[in-house]
């Protein structure tokens, strides 16, 4: 009884947790994988996001999905060329 | 004019021919035409399930073939009536039905039938496809395991892209018990990570093996928890509201008396 109890208390919040965040993680890799746009769309709009402030080699940006044991991270390496002068309109 | 509903998983052993089979009798037994498809050319099943294999003379091959009319190839079932089984060829493969040959065949069943429900094959090849081209509607078959969901993530986004919006999540051998004890996702679980409409949960029942064997799905008694979830199914295809049973986690103290007190 006292066992079980200690058992109890230990147990974390039991495995359905752990098979919803590795499936959640999982997800994000394949729904990447299987559309190719998405990237290449994500990576259009950061260039043209950033290109406000910077200038770009013309390589540009380079982007990739990462997992890292229980964490996902999406990495971008932005090489810059030139900081662009802000204009006066928009300070 | 009927409704053309796939159910497909991507994921194999999910319950995709067992779903068809109960579905389908339960929607006859509220008085609507149905006929089901094996699309699963080569390895049919189907029939057996629904204890029609002995009475298979033709298969929608030889309806494409043009050895005979659709209405000669229907096995009717002779217990529920206006349900009706197309079967699958078990010497031909899934190579050997095109895409177009499908679509005509469930164009002409619409036009007498009140539902076409078709069972694919597992798998994102061929065989899905040629199953869920001419479908407008899908009820996506999964199981609350990871394996399962992934591959019903993928086949949702294959459905998308074919242009087929309406869909539906059919959670099939959900454990009551370990759901509660925290030990197998929820449906909340597994809705939150598809984002498609839940329309029935199925709980693991051994009566369904027994029904299996002898080859009369369980809807047909209305004796079971499964059956009955699936007659629940065909009430809510039909547009009824009829709440689904809630299966949720129970939090550390409910988990704690109920290991204390012994009852699961």
């Amino acid at each position: 009884m006292f066992r079980k109890l200690m058992r109890l208390l230990h147990q974390e919040r039991g495995s359905k947790q752990v098979a919803k965040n590795r499936l959640q993680l999982i997800l994000i890799q394949d729904r990447v994988g299987a559309d190719e746009a998405i990237m290449n769309d994500l990576q259009a709009k950061l260039t043209q996001l950033l290109g406000e402030y910077f200038e770009f080699p013309s390589e540009g940006i380079d982007m990739e999905l990462q997992r890292d044991g229980t964490s996902m991270a999406l990495t971008a390496s932005i090489p810059i060329k030139a900081m662009k002068r802000r204009s006066s309109a928009e300070q | 004019m009927g409704r053309v509903i796939v159910l497909t998983s991507g994921k194999g052993g999910v319950g995709k021919s067992t779903s068809t089979a109960n579905l389908g009798t339960a929607l006859a037994m509220i008085g609507k035409k149905v006929v089901v498809v094996d699309a699963d050319v080569g390895l049919r099943n189907l029939d057996v399930i629904m204890g029609l294999e002995a009475r298979v003379v033709y298969t929608s091959m030889d309806v494409i073939d043009g050895t005979c009319s659709i209405e000669k190839a229907l096995v009717k079932d002779r217990r529920v009536k206006a349900l009706n089984l197309l079967p699958a060829s078990q010497k031909n493969n899934k190579m050997d039905i095109l895409p177009e040959q499908m679509k005509k065949i469930c164009k002409e069943l619409k036009e007498d039938f009140d539902y076409v429900l078709i069972d694919s094959p597992a798998g994102i090849e061929q065989g899905f496809q040629n199953a869920a081209i001419g479908a407008e509607e899908a009820l996506i078959i999964t199981t609350p395991e990871i394996s399962a969901v992934r591959d019903a993530d993928r086949i949702i986004g294959l459905l998308q892209n074919m242009h087929i919006e309406e869909m539906n999540l059919v959670i099939n051998r959900l454990s009551p018990q370990m759901v509660k004890a925290g030990n197998m996702m929820d449906p909340q679980d597994i809705i939150d990570i598809l984002s498609i409409d839940l329309i029935g949960v199925i709980p693991e029942d051994p009566d369904v093996v027994v029904s299996t064997n002898h080859g009369l799905p369980l809807a047909y008694s209305h004796a079971s928890y499964a059956g009955e979830a699936f007659n629940r199914i065909a009430q809510r295809l039909e547009g009824e509201d009829v709440p689904i049973p809630e299966f949720k986690s129970e939090n550390w103290f409910g988990q704690l008396m109920s290991k204390l007190i012994g009852r699961n």
